[in-house]
C-alpha cells in the first residue's frame, strides 16, 4: 500500500516536472518564432481562451499555431518523457513497466494538460473578462451595461416606448438594412426585443398597424406618410411615427 | 418587498414544489438528501412550466397570484400526502452512498476550488451581463418578455419559431412576474442555479460508482469545458436541454442499479420535461425509450407482463407531457414544422455523412469548447478496454453516446438541418447539439479511469 502511494507520488512529481519543462520549452520556441516575449505570448493565449462565444468557442491561435494542438503535442511528449524517466528511476530498470502504470502516467499527464487549459481560462476570466465588465459596467442598473453592447438601439427603443407610455402598438419597420442576414438581421432582432411592446416582428392580422419605426433609412421623412405624424425625429435617417388617430 | 426577496421567492416556490413532488413520488425510498434537493430544482421548474402551459391553453391571463397560489396549494397537498403515506409505509429502502475516502489529496482540493471558482464566475456573468446573445434576442428572452407584457400565449401563432417549446421563456417570465419588472440580468439567475443543481446531481450520481475524490474530479471535468460554463450564464435553451437529458440518463442508470421503479417514473417525467425545452428533446425521448425497452428486454429476471408494466411506467408520463404541447401547438394552433425539420430523401444525401463526421471531429477535438475531455475519452477507451466489458453502466453510456452521435448523423443526412450541422452554418448549431450529451462523455471518462470497489462491480453496477 505504502509502495503504491510512493509510486503514485513519483508519477505525479515526474509528470508535473516534465509538463512544466516542456511547457516552458514549447512556449519559448513559440515566442522566439513570432518575435514576442514569453509573457506576451502567454497573455495572448489567456485572453483568447475564454471568449464568451455561444455557438462555438474557437481554439486560440498564436502566430498561426493552434494552442490546442500545441498542448496535445506537449501532453504526448510529456507522456513519453515520464515513461522513460520512470523506467530510468525505477529500482529494476530492465523490467518493463506494467500496463496499469502506463495508464496512470497517461491519466496524470492529461489531467495536467486539462489543468493548463483551465489555467489559461482562469487567467482569461480574471485578466480580461471580469475587469472588462466590472470596472465600467458593474452597476445596479442594467442600463449602463447596454452602453457597451447596443447603445443606440436601446436608447432609441426607450425613447419610442416612453413616447407611447409603454402601450402596445403594432409597427411597420422601414429600413435600408438587409434583414435577411448579418448585421441587419441582428440589429432588427435586437431592436424588436428592446422596442417591445412596440411590435415590429409579429404580423397579427387582427391588429392594425399604428406605428412606423423608420430606422437607418435614407430620406426617412419621405416614408412618414400623411396618415402619420412624426413623434420623434432622431436624425434624417431615424424617425418614430404614429398614426394621427392613435 | 425588496428585489432580493422577490427573487428569492421566485426561486424557492418552484424548488419547494419540486421537493414535495419528489418526496411524494419516492415515498418510502430514501435517497441522499443532496440528490433529492438538487433534483427538486429541475422537477419544480418542469412542473411550473407545465402549469403555465396549462393556464395558457385555457387562456387564463398570467398573473403572479394565478400562477403562484395554486402551486403553493399543490405543494402543501403533496407534502400532506407524503406524510400520510410515510406513516403507513413499513419498509424504507435506503440507497446509501459508498464510504468516503478519508485522504483527500491535491486532486480533491484542486477540483474543489476550481468548481467553486467556476460556479462563482457563472453567477457573476449571469447576473451582471444582460441579455445580448442572438437566440436570446431572437426567440428565448423575446418570447419571455412578450409573455410578461401580454400575459397570454395568443402571440404564439404569429411569432417566429412558433413550434419551439417554451420551457425557458416560461421560467424567465415567471421570474419577471415575481420581480414585477423586466430585468435583463436577474431573469438569468436560473441558469447558474441550474449549473449548481447539475453539479450536485452529478457528484452524487458518480459517488454511487466511486469515491468522493473521483466524483469531484468528474465535476471538475464538467467545469473544464468553457462552452459548458458559458451556456450556464446566457439565456439559451441548450443548458436546460443538457440538464434534463443528463437527469434522464442518471435516473435510468440508478433505476437499473437499485431496481427501483419510482426512479424510472422520475426519469420519465424528466424525459417529458426535456421535450418541452427544445424540439431535440423529442429525439432524446425516443433514445430513452429505446434504452429502457432494450434494458427490459435483456433482463431475464422478470416476466413479460412486468416488462410491459415497467415500459408503460416510462412511456405514459413522458409521452403525455410531450403530447400535451404537441397537440396544442401543432393541432390546435396549427403551427407548421420548422423548415429545417423537413425530410430530404435521396441517395445523394449519403455523401453528407462524411461532412457531418468531419465537422463532429473538428468540434470535439479541435474547437476550444471541450478542453481535452473528448481526447481523454478516446485514450481512456483504448487503455481501459477491459472495463467496458466488465461494467454495464459503461456499456449503457457507450450505447447512448452512439445513439446521440447517430442522431446527429441522421438529422444531418435526412433533413434540411444539414446546413446547420455540417453545411455553411455548422458552427451555429453543432456545438450546442454536442453540449446536450457532453455529460455522457465526462461520465465515461471518470467511470473508465476511477478505480471501482470489487463489491460494487459485482453487486451494484447494473
Amino acid at each position: 500500500m505504502r509502495d503504491s502511494n510512493n509510486s503514485n507520488k513519483k508519477i505525479i512529481f515526474l509528470s508535473v516536472l516534465s509538463a512544466v519543462l516542456l511547457f516552458l520549452a514549447l512556449f519559448s520556441w513559440l515566442s522566439l518564432s513570432c518575435h514576442k516575449s514569453l509573457g506576451a505570448v502567454l497573455k495572448q493565449v489567456a485572453l483568447n481562451s475564454f471568449k464568451g462565444g455561444y455557438n462555438v468557442l474557437l481554439s486560440p491561435f498564436v502566430c498561426k499555431v493552434s494552442i490546442k494542438i500545441l498542448l496535445l503535442c506537449l501532453g504526448l511528449a510529456c507522456f513519453f518523457m515520464v515513461f522513460v524517466l520512470d523506467i530510468l528511476f525505477s529500482k529494476d530498470y530492465r523490467s518493463s513497466p506494467s500496463l496499469s502504470r502506463l495508464k496512470k502516467i497517461f491519466l496524470v499527464v492529461f489531467v495536467i494538460i486539462c489543468c493548463m487549459t483551465n489555467g489559461f481560462q482562469v487567467m482569461g476570466i480574471l485578466g480580461d473578462y471580469l475587469p472588462k465588465y466590472s470596472n465600467k459596467y458593474f452597476t445596479k442598473s442594467s442600463d449602463k451595461k447596454y452602453v457597451k453592447f447596443v447603445t443606440q438601439l436601446d436608447a432609441y427603443a426607450r425613447v419610442c416606448q416612453g413616447l407611447l407610455s409603454y402601450r402596445y402598438c403594432r409597427a411597420e419597420f422601414i429600413t435600408d438594412l438587409d434583414l435577411q442576414e448579418g448585421f441587419g438581421m441582428t440589429t432588427h432582432r435586437m431592436l424588436a426585443y428592446f422596442l417591445y411592446p412596440i411590435d415590429i416582428r409579429h404580423e397579427k392580422p387582427e391588429e392594425q398597424i399604428n406605428c412606423k419605426v423608420i430606422f437607418q433609412k435614407d430620406k426617412a421623412m419621405d416614408y412618414v406618410g400623411k396618415e402619420y405624424k412624426a413623434l420623434k425625429v432622431f436624425n434624417e435617417k431615424n424617425i418614430f411615427a404614429v398614426r394621427n388617430d392613435f | 418587498m425588496t428585489t432580493a426577496m422577490q427573487l428569492f421567492i421566485s426561486i424557492w416556490v418552484p424548488w419547494i414544489l419540486g421537493y414535495a413532488c419528489i418526496l411524494y413520488i419516492l415515498g418510502r425510498v430514501r435517497l441522499p438528501f443532496l440528490l433529492i434537493l438538487s433534483l427538486s430544482f429541475g422537477m419544480g421548474l418542469g412542473v411550473l412550466c407545465q402549469w403555465m402551459l396549462f393556464l395558457g391553453m385555457l387562456r387564463v391571463p398570467y398573473h403572479l397570484d394565478i400562477i403562484g397560489i395554486p402551486l403553493i396549494i399543490i405543494t402543501v397537498l403533496f407534502f400532506a400526502a407524503y406524510l400520510f403515506n410515510r406513516k403507513k409505509a413499513a419498509q424504507q429502502p435506503r440507497y446509501l452512498l459508498p464510504e468516503k475516502t478519508q485522504k483527500k489529496g491535491t486532486i480533491f482540493w484542486l477540483s474543489f476550488f476550481y468548481v467553486i471558482f467556476v460556479v462563482f464566475v457563472a453567477f457573476w456573468m449571469a447576473l451582471t451581463i444582460p441579455v445580448f446573445s442572438w437566440d436570446a434576442f431572437a426567440t428565448v428572452a423575446f418570447k419571455a418578455k412578450i409573455l410578461f407584457i401580454e400575459k397570454t400565449l395568443a402571440f404564439l401563432p404569429y411569432s417566429s419559431h412558433a413550434a419551439y417549446p417554451l420551457h425557458t421563456p416560461f421560467v424567465e417570465a415567471w421570474i419577471a412576474f415575481n420581480l414585477g419588472i423586466w430585468d435583463d440580468q436577474l431573469i438569468k439567475i436560473v441558469f447558474p442555479l441550474t449549473l449548481c443543481s447539475f453539479l450536485l446531481i452529478n457528484y452524487v450520481f458518480l459517488r454511487y460508482f466511486m469515491d468522493n475524490k473521483w466524483a469531484l474530479f468528474g465535476c471538475f471535468l464538467f467545469c473544464s469545458s468553457a462552452f459548458f460554463v458559458a451556456h450556464a450564464t446566457i439565456s439559451y435553451r441548450d443548458f436546460f436541454m443538457a440538464y434534463y437529458n443528463a437527469l434522464v440518463v442518471i435516473l435510468i442508470l440508478l433505476w437499473r442499479k437499485f431496481d427501483e421503479d419510482r426512479l424510472l417514473f422520475l426519469a420519465s417525467l424528466f424525459a417529458g420535461f426535456a421535450t418541452f425545452v427544445k424540439i431535440e428533446g423529442q429525439l432524446y425521448l425516443g433514445i430513452s425509450i429505446l434504452l429502457v425497452v432494450l434494458l427490459l428486454m435483456s433482463d431475464r429476471r422478470i416476466g413479460f407482463r412486468k416488462k410491459i408494466n415497467k415500459s408503460l411506467l416510462f412511456l405514459i408520463p413522458s409521452l403525455l407531457i410531450w403530447l400535451n404541447y404537441f397537440v396544442y401547438n401543432r393541432l390546435i394552433l396549427g403551427i407548421m414544422v420548422e423548415q429545417k425539420g423537413t425530410i430530404e430523401l435521396g441517395w445523394e444525401q449519403l455523401g453528407r455523412i462524411n461532412d457531418i463526421l468531419n465537422k463532429l471531429f473538428i468540434d470535439c477535438f479541435y474547437s476550444g469548447n471541450w478542453n481535452f475531455v473528448w481526447y481523454l475519452l478516446v485514450f481512456s477507451l483504448c487503455l481501459q478496454l477491459e472495463k467496458v466489458f466488465r461494467s454495464q453502466a459503461i456499456k449503457i453510456l457507450l450505447f447512448l453516446l452512439l445513439c446521440f452521435l447517430g442522431n446527429i448523423i441522421l438529422l444531418g443526412t435526412l433533413t434540411a438541418s444539414y446546413v446547420w450541422l455540417a453545411g455553411k452554418l455548422w458552427y451555429q448549431t453543432l456545438s450546442r447539439l454536442v453540449l446536450h450529451f457532453y455529460p455522457v462523455c465526462v461520465w465515461l471518462v471518470v467511470l473508465l479511469n476511477a478505480p471501482m470497489a470489487p463489491h460494487q462491480e459485482q453487486k451494484q453496477d447494473p
